[in-house]
């Protein structure tokens, strides 16, 4: 016998080999049925309902740990004023106390260079008279 | 999914299913239980299944894994079906039968007992090959061999099951 003979002995033997034993199909369709019907006698499917409900907890306390926690590390301004007319009038009045104090402090600042440089020709002057 | 659904959409898939199990463990019976289970986990899982957009090839896949878990579980204590060559090359040659159609019966059947004297991974290979509807990509799948580990032990398993046949044909002269 060659060997393709051989190959369609074999593949012929598979098929036997491979064939389904007798009444698979409606044993499986009884398991089926049976898994059916013990889900129904159970009532609810508590495993799914109890998945269910570990998500939901588990989001509640994902959401309140934001809420609760999310915020305290900002550093960031809040608003003080909803109308921003109001806003621009007190932004101005800011800047004219800045202004204000800033001018004092320049006078000031003018007056001690001034005292400074008096200072400094009299020192002077008693340094080149000597 | 209720129950009319569910068998719509996996029983017809149980023939597959069984044969790939059947090549995976060699025994009929482990390949049944195997499939009852997969139809549990199957049931019990039908909402999520649901989304799946190939019901079949995730059903190939739980059966794989179920035959895996099996065969490691059961590694100590599953019948070693293996018996001296020479035994079972002299069993096969004093049967005899002198009418054509019996003749091919009982080649068949020496056939089918070489198949089960093949080393586990060549049976299991040859058994899968022989799926119909079963392809290579699948059978990659399915062993986690490569293309060319699966051509080489198919030619292997063949060309020793030919060459025990021809054995036992001058046997039997």
């Amino acid at each position: 016998m060659d060997d393709r003979k051989w190959d369609e002995l074999i593949d012929k033997a598979l098929r036997e080999d491979l064939a389904l034993p007798e009444g698979l199909s409606e044993r499986l369709e009884r398991r089926i049925d049976t898994l059916a019907q013990e889900e129904k006698r159970r009532g609810y499917p508590w495993r799914r309902y109890w998945r269910y409900g570990i998500c939901a907890a588990a989001a509640c306390f994902a959401a309140a740990c934001l809420i609760l926690f999310g915020n305290a590390g900002s550093s960031s301004p809040k608003d003080t004023f909803s109308d921003p007319e109001e806003a621009a009038l007190v932004a101005q009045e800011a800047l004219g106390f800045l202004s204000k104090n800033l001018n004092k402090g320049f006078a000031q600042a003018e007056a001690a260079h001034a005292k400074i440089a008096r200072i400094n020709r009299i020192v002077d002057k008693h340094l080149n008279n000597k | 999914m209720d129950v009319e659904v569910f068998k719509r959409r996996f029983l017809p898939i149980h023939p597959k299913l069984y044969r790939i199990a059947y090549a995976l463990l060699g025994d009929p019976s482990d390949a049944e239980d195997v499939l009852q289970e997969a139809y549990c986990r199957l049931w019990n899982r039908r909402e999520e299944l649901e989304a799946v957009q190939n019901p079949e090839a995730f059903s190939v896949t739980l059966v794989k894994h179920l035959c895996l878990d099996f065969l490691r579980a059961s590694s100590t204590i599953r019948r070693q079906k293996e018996e001296p060559l020479d035994t079972a090359l002299c069993s096969l040659a004093t049967d005899a039968s002198p009418e054509k159609e019996l003749e091919e019966k009982e080649t068949l059947r020496r056939v089918r007992h070489l198949i089960e004297l093949l080393p586990e991974n060549q049976r299991q290979v040859i058994r899968l090959r022989g799926i119909e509807d079963c392809s290579f990509e699948e059978i990659e799948e399915i062993t986690g061999l490569s293309p060319s580990n699966i051509r080489t032990l198919l030619s292997r398993a063949r060309k020793w099951i030919r060459e025990r046949l021809a054995q036992t044909n001058e046997y039997g002269r």
